[in-house]
C-alpha cells in the first residue's frame, strides 16, 4: 500500500504581476485502494491543488509538504513525480502534431523501466488493444497524432487510456466529467473502475455530482476558500446537490465569497 | 585562384573532357564573369569570412575507393556518385523505353548536346546571375541529368545520392539538370551527403525546367558533415499550368548558405516550397528562399520550419515577388524558427514585393521557445526532458513533414531530424 501525504499546503499563483495566495493550508491524505473526491465551486483551488502535487511550474508553493510513501515530491521534477507513481488527467491536454498517440504511450510506459528492457511490441499491443476496446477507442485514434483534432470528448477518454496503459499507483482526475454526455462519461468510468485494485488510488476533481454515480467514492472533501472545509462519505455529495455550495457555507459560519454568488 | 591561372585550368580540363565548343566557350566567359561579378547578397546572412572561393581548377579525379560500405549506400538508387565518379545508374526499363534520359552531365554532353545546351545555365538559372554562379559554371565537373518526355509519367521516385568523398580533398563542383517536357510528371529525390572528414568546399546547382503542364515534385535532403562549407542552389522555372513542389532538408553540419529560387513564368504555374533545417553547435545555415510570380494566375506558397540548438545561426529569408503583370496571382509564405538555447541565432524574415494590384499575398513568421505546456503535458507522463523536448520538437516541425507527400521520405527524415537532435545531447 502507498500513502499520498498533503500537510498545510499553501500556494500562489501570479497574476497581473502580483502574487495571489489560492490554497490556504490544505491536508489531506490518501492511500492506494480508496477513491477520494474533491467537489467545491468555481475558483476554490482545486485545479491549483492538482497541478500543484503534479509539479506545474505556474504555481508556487509557499510552504507545507507533499509526500509519497514519506518521500518529499516538492523537490522532485515533473516527470520524477510521474514515475514516482502520479498521474494527472489533465482539464486541457495538449496537442502535439506529428507524434503519434501509440507513440507517446510507448515512450511514456518504457520511461518506467529500465533502459535495457523496453516493453515488447507484443504485450504493448496486447494492452493497447485491450484498453482500447475498453473505452469503445478505435484503432485509428491510436494512430492518430497526440490529441490533434480531437474532440473534448476523445480528448477525455485518450487521457484514461494514457492512465490504463500506464498504471500509476495514484491518479488525479481533474474535471475529467466536463463537457461529456452521458454515454462518455459511463465510458471514462468504466475505465476508471477497471483500474480499481488495493494498490491504485484516485483523487477526482468535480463541480458536479453526477460523476460520482459512475465513480462511487469512499470519501469526499469539499474545498472552499482554499481549504478542505469538509470530509464525509458519497452522501456528502448528495447533500450537495441538494443544498448547494452556499448552504454548506453558510452552515459552517464560513467567510468565503463564492463567484456564482449573486 | 588568380583568373589567368582559372582559365588555364579550366580550358585544359575542357578539352581533355574533349567538350563541345559551345560549353568552352560557357566556362570561359564564365571565368571572366567570376573575376568582376560580385558575391550575391542575401538578407541578414554575412557569408563572406567562409572559404567558398577557396576552390582548384576543376581537375580529372582519380577513381575512388568503393567499399562494401559505400556500395550498398547505393544500392536502392537509381543515380549513384562519389565525388566526380559516377558508380551506378539505374533507370528502370520501363522509363527507358519511353524515352526517360537519366544519366550524368558529362555524358549527357555527350550524348544529348543539343538538349543539354539548350538547357544548361540557359532557361532556370543564368551562368552570369553572380559570382558563384559564374563559379559553378566555370568549375562544374559532373552531376545528374534527367529528362522526361512529353506526357511520360513515372509513378516510382527517382533516387539520386550524391555523395562528396571527403576521405581526401578534392573540389565539389556539381551542376544538376532536370527538364520535363509537357504534360510530364515526375518525382525525384536527391540526397546529398559526405563520407569522410576532410574539410570540402561544395557548389551544388540544380536546375528544373518544368515543361507547360508538367508536375514535377523534387526532394532534397542535404546532409553534410561538419567540416564543410557550401553554396546550393536550387532553381526552377515554370512553363504554363506547371507545378513544382520542393521538399528541402537541410540537415548539414557545417556551414551552408542556400539560394533555393523558383520562377513561376507561365500563366497559372503553381510551386510549393516546403523547408526544413536543424542547425546546431557553431554551424550557420541560411536559406534564401524566393518564388517570383510572372504569370498571370501563378501561385505560390512557402513554408519554412527551423530548429536552432547550442550556438547556431539559423536564417530563413522568404520572398514572394509578385511582378507587375501577374493579376491574379498567389503569394504566401509562412516561416517560423524554434529556439533552444539562449546562445541560438535565429532570424525569420518574411519580405513581399508586390508590383501588381488584384493578387492575393499574405506571411507569417514567428522566432520562438519550445511550448511549454506541451513539455509539461509531456513530463506529466514520466517522459524524461530530452525525450520529450524532442517530442515536442518533432511536433513543431510536423507543420511541415506531415506533409510531405512520400510516407516513406516523412519515415527518412523524420530519423534524420531524430539522429540530429540526438547528436546534441551527447
Amino acid at each position: 500500500m502507498s500513502t499520498l501525504v498533503i500537510k498545510d499546503l499553501k500556494v500562489s499563483v501570479t497574476e497581473n504581476e502580483q502574487e495571489h495566495l489560492i490554497l490556504k493550508g490544505v491536508n489531506l491524505t490518501l492511500h492506494t485502494g480508496e477513491t477520494h473526491a474533491i467537489m467545491g465551486p468555481n475558483g476554490t483551488g482545486k485545479s491549483t491543488l492538482s497541478e500543484t502535487i503534479m509539479g506545474n511550474p505556474a504555481y508556487h508553493v509557499v510552504s507545507g509538504s507533499v509526500t509519497l510513501d514519506g518521500k518529499d515530491l516538492l523537490s522532485q521534477t515533473v516527470d520524477q513525480r510521474a514515475r514516482a507513481g502520479l498521474f494527472l488527467a489533465m482539464q486541457y491536454p495538449a496537442e502535439i502534431k506529428g507524434v503519434t498517440n501509440v507513440e507517446f504511450l510507448r515512450a511514456a510506459v518504457n520511461a518506467r523501466r529500465d533502459k535495457d528492457d523496453p516493453i515488447s511490441v507484443t504485450d504493448f499491443l496486447a494492452d493497447l488493444d485491450h484498453n482500447l476496446e475498453l473505452l469503445n477507442m478505435t484503432d485509428e485514434m491510436a494512430e492518430r497524432y497526440l490529441n490533434e483534432g480531437f474532440s473534448g470528448g476523445e480528448k477525455k477518454r485518450n487521457e484514461i487510456l494514457q492512465l490504463l496503459m500506464i498504471k500509476p499507483k495514484f491518479a488525479i482526475l481533474d474535471e475529467i466529467d466536463s463537457g461529456l454526455d452521458i454515454d462518455a462519461l459511463q465510458v471514462v468510468a468504466k475505465g476508471v473502475n477497471a483500474l480499481k485494485n488495493p494498490d491504485f488510488g484516485t483523487l477526482m476533481i468535480t463541480h458536479y455530482q453526477r460523476l460520482l454515480n459512475y465513480i462511487v467514492p469512499d470519501y469526499v472533501h469539499v474545498m472552499m476558500g482554499g481549504r478542505i472545509v469538509k470530509t464525509g462519505d458519497a452522501d456528502l455529495a448528495n447533500k450537495l446537490e441538494a443544498e448547494g455550495y452556499a448552504g454548506l457555507r453558510d452552515e459552517l459560519h464560513l467567510d468565503v465569497s463564492l463567484t456564482d454568488d449573486e | 585562384m588568380q583568373t589567368a591561372t582559372m582559365l588555364a585550368g579550366v580550358q585544359d580540363y575542357s578539352e581533355t573532357q574533349a567538350e563541345p565548343g559551345w560549353l568552352t566557350k560557357l566556362r570561359t566567359q564564365a571565368v571572366a564573369n567570376y573575376a568582376t561579378l560580385p558575391l550575391p547578397v542575401f538578407e541578414k546572412i554575412n557569408y563572406r569570412s567562409w572559404p567558398l572561393l577557396d576552390v582548384t581548377a576543376p581537375q580529372v579525379s582519380d577513381e575512388p575507393e568503393v567499399t562494401a560500405d559505400l556500395s550498398a549506400r547505393g544500392e536502392q538508387t537509381n543515380f549513384y556518385s562519389l565525388g566526380d565518379t559516377t558508380v551506378r545508374v539505374n533507370l528502370p526499363k520501363a522509363a527507358r523505353a519511353q524515352g526517360v534520359i537519366l544519366c550524368d552531365l558529362k555524358t549527357a554532353i555527350r550524348e544529348h548536346g543539343d538538349l543539354v545546351k539548350a538547357n544548361l545555365f540557359n532557361q532556370a538559372l543564368k551562368a552570369d546571375s553572380d559570382k558563384l554562379t559564374a563559379l559553378n559554371a566555370a568549375l562544374m565537373t559532373n552531376g545528374f541529368f534527367l529528362y522526361v518526355p512529353a506526357n511520360v509519367v513515372l509513378k516510382e521516385p527517382l533516387e539520386i545520392l550524391q555523395l562528396v568523398d571527403q576521405r581526401q580533398s578534392q573540389n565539389f563542383v556539381q551542376h544538376n539538370l532536370v527538364v520535363t517536357e509537357p504534360s510530364s510528371q515526375v518525382e525525384i529525390v536527391q540526397r546529398l551527403g559526405s563520407v569522410g572528414t576532410n574539410a570540402a568546399i561544395v557548389h551544388m546547382v540544380v536546375e528544373v525546367v518544368a515543361g507547360a503542364n508538367s508536375h514535377v515534385s523534387f526532394a532534397g535532403i542535404d546532409n553534410l558533415a561538419a567540416n564543410t562549407t557550401a553554396y546550393l542552389n536550387r532553381r526552377g522555372v515554370l512553363s504554363p499550368d506547371a507545378h513544382l513542389n520542393w521538399e528541402l532538408a537541410e540537415m548539414n553540419a557545417g556551414q551552408v548558405i542556400a539560394d533555393f529560387d523558383t520562377e513561376l513564368r507561365g500563366r497559372g504555374s503553381e510551386a510549393n516550397v516546403k523547408t526544413i533545417a536543424v542547425a546546431n553547435q557553431q554551424q550557420t545555415q541560411g536559406m534564401d528562399t524566393r518564388v517570383t510570380n510572372y504569370g498571370p494566375n501563378s501561385v505560390a506558397n512557402i513554408v519554412q520550419r527551423g530548429v536552432i540548438l547550442d550556438e547556431a545561426t539559423l536564417i530563413f529569408n522568404g520572398i514572394g515577388h509578385i511582378v507587375h503583370g501577374a493579376h491574379g496571382s498567389k503569394a504566401d509564405q509562412e516561416n517560423r524558427l524554434l529556439m533552444l538555447s539562449s546562445e541560438a541565432r535565429g532570424d525569420a524574415n518574411p519580405i513581399l514585393l508586390i508590383d501588381e494590384n488584384d493578387v492575393e499575398a499574405g506571411h507569417a513568421a514567428s522566432v520562438g521557445r519550445v511550448d511549454e505546456q506541451q513539455m509539461y503535458y509531456l513530463l506529466s507522463r514520466g517522459i524524461p526532458e530530452p525525450v520529450a523536448q524532442r517530442l515536442v520538437i518533432r511536433g513543431f516541425l510536423a507543420g511541415v513533414v506531415t506533409e510531405l507527400r512520400s510516407p516513406r521520405l516523412r519515415k527518412s527524415l523524420m530519423n534524420l531530424i531524430e539522429r540530429r537532435l540526438a547528436d546534441d545531447n551527447e
